[in-house]
């Protein structure tokens, strides 16, 4: 993968790896709010998660920089090739290729079938799902900076949009409905917060877009801002949720987010903002899916040594709107795949547990890394050179 | 509605084969057709309810934790 057309269209600085990693998360994190619609326990205590979930989720994604130590201008699927060999190499890719088709088709189903409650009932699902996915592999078969570029387009967008519903709905909100606070304990918090930890670590996936980035030594603060900030929304969306609607609400709800921007009233003046919400739904989810079909796509190129990954777009598009129907016939059945007793054991599969044996081979191997690595100790360094 | 997903594969047939035979780029051509056949398949048989192995229900039963 190394011919100089490729490299200069999938160039990426780390501030848009990061941007892209946070429009992708918040704007799941906006509508679907799988922190507390697949919470086991949904008890007011909610809100507290991300401080949970934004250690873990670092954790996780310094694995991912420890790897890029040792190779940094290699992905996952190249490295695990020299480190396992082809055959299990290949097979790596092949898993990792699905997990990206997997979470591509569930983003493309939770996106459409929001649409098809909330505003178009009389539309056909595939309509939708055909109009996201073209524009999709258009920008895909273009390479990461055609998305990256976008995503800086559309991120102060989804940012100030996800800003300004959070300050109209702030009249709204009742802090009471927060206490008594921690009454539901810490065993369930923890038990509560196994769902976004999972849905979160797929920080791991830089694995994937770091080695095209333009200096390899930023790639710790992609994984430090990137996670921070995605938290941080994550904590605005389920603060806002649960003073606004009260828990006892907010628990049977399937979008929390919608309904908190329908009942947003100010003065009978401001009313029916959760279009706001399509847009922010809409651009994150053009980004996580653009995102899905190249790593797919680049992960089955590289573990099959072919020249590009271009071909593979279109009919990996194909099976990604297939799998999209294969996740359920409706929105409980596929809501179970939030449940944390299967997205824990699966996502944690990949973003820990095979990136974790990869990086024990490599210390094996090569000891420590060749590469020193750069300091960044400050902030001030960090906002420096952007 | 058939007609339209036989489009579909027309389109993608032609957008992205010739320029696979003319550069004789053949591995890439064999995993695109390998690609493309599983997508063809699976859509042929959600449209027709053929009874083919659902993936995603093989991956809710390896590896779902019952506590």
């Amino acid at each position: 993968m190394g011919s100089d057309k490729l490299t200069s269209k999938m160039k990426v600085s780390w501030v848009q790896i990061c941007l892209l990693y946070i429009s992708a998360k918040i704007s799941v994190a906006a509508v679907a709010l799988p922190a507390l619609t697949a919470a086991p326990y949904p008890n007011r205590d909610l809100w507290l998660i991300p401080f949970l979930a934004a250690p873990a989720i670092l954790l996780v994604g310094n694995i991912a920089v420890k790897l890029g130590e040792y190779f940094p201008r290699k992905t996952i699927v190249e490295y695990s090739k020299t480190l396992t060999g082809p055959f299990i190499g290949t097979l790596i890719a092949i898993l990792y290729s699905w997990w990206y088709i997997y979470m591509a088709a569930l983003g493309l189903r939770i996106s459409s079938d929001f649409f098809l409650t909330g505003f178009l009932p009389d539309t056909p699902i595939s309509v939708l799902i055909g109009a996201v996915m073209l524009t999709s592999v258009y920008a895909a078969r273009r390479g990461y900076q055609v998305v990256a570029r976008v995503n800086q387009v559309l991120f102060p967008v989804i940012v100030s949009l996800i800003l300004i519903l959070f300050f109209l709905a702030l009249p709204q909100v009742r802090l009471t409905n927060l206490t008594p606070v921690m009454a539901g304990g810490l065993p369930h918090l923890v038990l509560n917060s196994i769902t976004p930890i999972a849905f979160f670590s797929d920080i791991i996936n830089i694995v994937m877009i770091a080695p095209f980035i333009t200096n390899t030594t930023q790639t710790p603060r992609i994984v430090k801002w990137g996670v921070s900030a995605s938290t941080l929304f994550l904590l605005i969306m389920l603060f806002s949720v649960i003073t606004f609607l009260g828990i006892d609400v907010a628990r049977g709800l399937i979008y929390p987010g919608l309904v908190v921007a329908r009942q947003i009233d100010i003065a009978d003046f401001i009313q029916r903002v959760e279009v706001l919400l399509v847009l922010i739904w809409l651009a994150g989810i053009f980004v996580s899916i653009t995102l899905g079909l190249i790593w797919a796509s680049l992960a089955l190129a590289q573990g099959f040594n072919l020249i590009s990954y271009e071909p593979m777009v279109l009919p990996l598009a194909l099976v990604v709107t297939v799998t999209t129907f294969l996740l359920g016939d409706n929105v409980l059945e596929y809501s179970a795949l939030f449940h944390p007793g299967f997205i824990a054991p699966y996502y944690l599969t990949y973003s820990l547990f095979i990136p974790l044996i990869l990086l024990i081979l490599a210390h094996i191997k090569y000891g420590r890394p060749s590469r020193p690595d750069t300091p960044i100790n400050s902030e001030i360094d960090a906002n420096a050179d952007t | 509605m058939i007609v339209l997903l036989v489009l579909v594969f027309v389109i993608i047939i032609l957008v992205d084969v010739p320029p696979l035979i003319k550069q004789r780029m053949w591995r890439e051509l064999a995993a695109f057709s390998v690609l493309f056949i599983i997508g063809v398949v699976y859509s042929l048989g959600q449209f027709y309810h053929w009874p083919l192995p659902n993936p995603v229900k093989g991956l809710e039963m390896l590896f779902t934790i019952k506590p």
